[in-house]
């Protein structure tokens, strides 16, 4: 494979991203992972003995919250490391990314774009103002 | 006709077109239809009808538009450009009434602004469609392999009616699916809607049909030409129909459509 000190400086994808999402995206598999083994574990030496201690480990717990958010994270940080490393070409070799555009203004674009933002920090605030509202209700026994 | 790929792949994209509409028609007819029906527990019911199968419904778009990429790919790349403005409108539409679906429950206060989403978005979503309907009818300016109309094309008279129209034939599917699926109460209201918006739906398909090939006459005298058979035509049944009246046997057949 050749090295990428061999490819001309505008065939280059801009590495400093890439080298970060994708030991990102890396770094959060492993954590996963090791939290998925931590509390297996931690399970299977509760049940073999003590049957009470997993709710007694602030820290894991802790750790659980903490990792919520993190597939999402991954996901992007995935999808960045593809879609930018993949700069400048389309298609490897054959296709630039300046070439496959299509004829759309940019006002059209950015306009569609902003149109999205609007709607989805709308829509995406309503959810988790719901959402906290529901985690902040006391436990029923029941649910409505 | 031949049976090649290309035909088979497009009766392929027309069928899931075809699944979308009737399936889709009905649950964002449902939320056009929505002022119309102001009780709260009205409300609720034809919501949970619909409830359980919105989102299969709305699958078979995403296999008519990803279909066309993967099959036409050259006409995916003219029509989007042509078509971006309207396709947005229709994707921030089912947006908002996907979520209104959920966010109804959760919030007393807060449940007619919902209602407002529910009723706002498949609206706005169905005359998104038919606008890009109406589009596809009048034509696209292609130059070469690529779109070379402006960004407003789609803003014309009769474009705007072909949306209006769909909005007016997804009511009825939303109509006919709420006579299927509630009873009592509901069931009557939409009998009631149904009559009025069926009636509506032929008469807009009609005006449409007739308005469609005058779309390429640009002159009155173009118009005078392009019409005078079917003017002709329309006088001759007339007037066979008018005589057929005055002397009319009871077992005579009328033969109005003789040559």
């Amino acid at each position: 494979m050749a090295g990428l000190d061999t490819i001309d400086d505008d065939k280059e994808p801009p590495i400093s991203i890439v080298f970060c999402t994708f030991r990102m995206m890396i770094a959060i598999g492993f954590a996963m992972l090791g939290l998925v083994l931590l509390l297996g574990l931690g399970l299977w030496r509760l049940w073999a003995r003590f049957k009470a201690r997993l709710y007694d480990a602030p820290m894991l717990r802790r750790a659980a919250i903490v990792m919520g958010p993190s597939g999402f994270v991954a996901v992007l940080a995935g999808w960045i490391t593809t879609e930018v490393r993949r700069q400048p070409y389309t298609v490897y070799g054959l296709l630039t990314t300046t070439e496959s555009a299509s004829p759309i203004d940019a006002v059209a674009v950015a306009t569609a774009l902003v149109a999205f933002i609007v709607v989805y920090f709308a829509l995406f605030g309503a959810g988790t103002f719901y959402m906290l509202r529901l985690m902040n209700k006391p436990r029923h026994l029941y649910e409505p | 006709m031949i049976f090649d790929l290309p035909t088979i792949r497009a009766g392929l994209v027309a069928f899931a077109v075809l699944a979308y509409v009737v399936l889709d028609g009905f649950d964002l007819g449902v939320g056009i239809l929505f002022p119309f029906l102001s009780e709260e527990e009205e409300r609720d019911e034809m919501m949970n009808s619909v409830a359980p199968v919105w989102d299969g419904n709305e699958t078979w778009l995403v296999l008519g538009g990803a279909g066309l990429f993967a099959v036409f790919p050259l006409a995916y790349a003219v029509i989007m450009p042509a078509l971006y403005a309207p396709i947005i409108v229709m994707l921030l539409g089912l947006i908002l009434r996907g979520v209104s679906f959920e966010f109804r429950w959760k919030t007393k206060r807060g449940k007619f602004l919902w209602d407002c989403g529910f009723f706002g978005g498949s609206t706005l979503a169905a005359f998104a469609q038919g606008v890009a309907l109406g589009a596809l009818v009048q034509g696209i300016d292609v130059e070469g392999r690529a779109y070379a109309g402006g960004w407003w094309d789609w803003l014309t008279p009769f474009i705007l009616f072909t949306g209006v129209a769909l909005v007016v034939g997804y009511a009825l599917l939303g109509a006919t699916w709420l006579i299927l699926k509630t009873e009592d109460r509901v069931q009557r209201r939409a009998f009631d809607v149904a009559f009025v918006v069926a009636s509506s739906t032929l008469a807009l398909i009609g005006i449409v049909s007739l308005w469609t090939p005058l779309l390429r006459v640009r002159t009155h005298s173009e118009f005078i030409a392009r019409t005078s058979r079917l003017r002709r035509e329309l006088l001759r049944r007339g007037r066979l129909l008018g005589t057929c009246r005055i002397g009319w046997q009871p077992d005579a057949s009328p033969s109005i459509f003789q040559t």
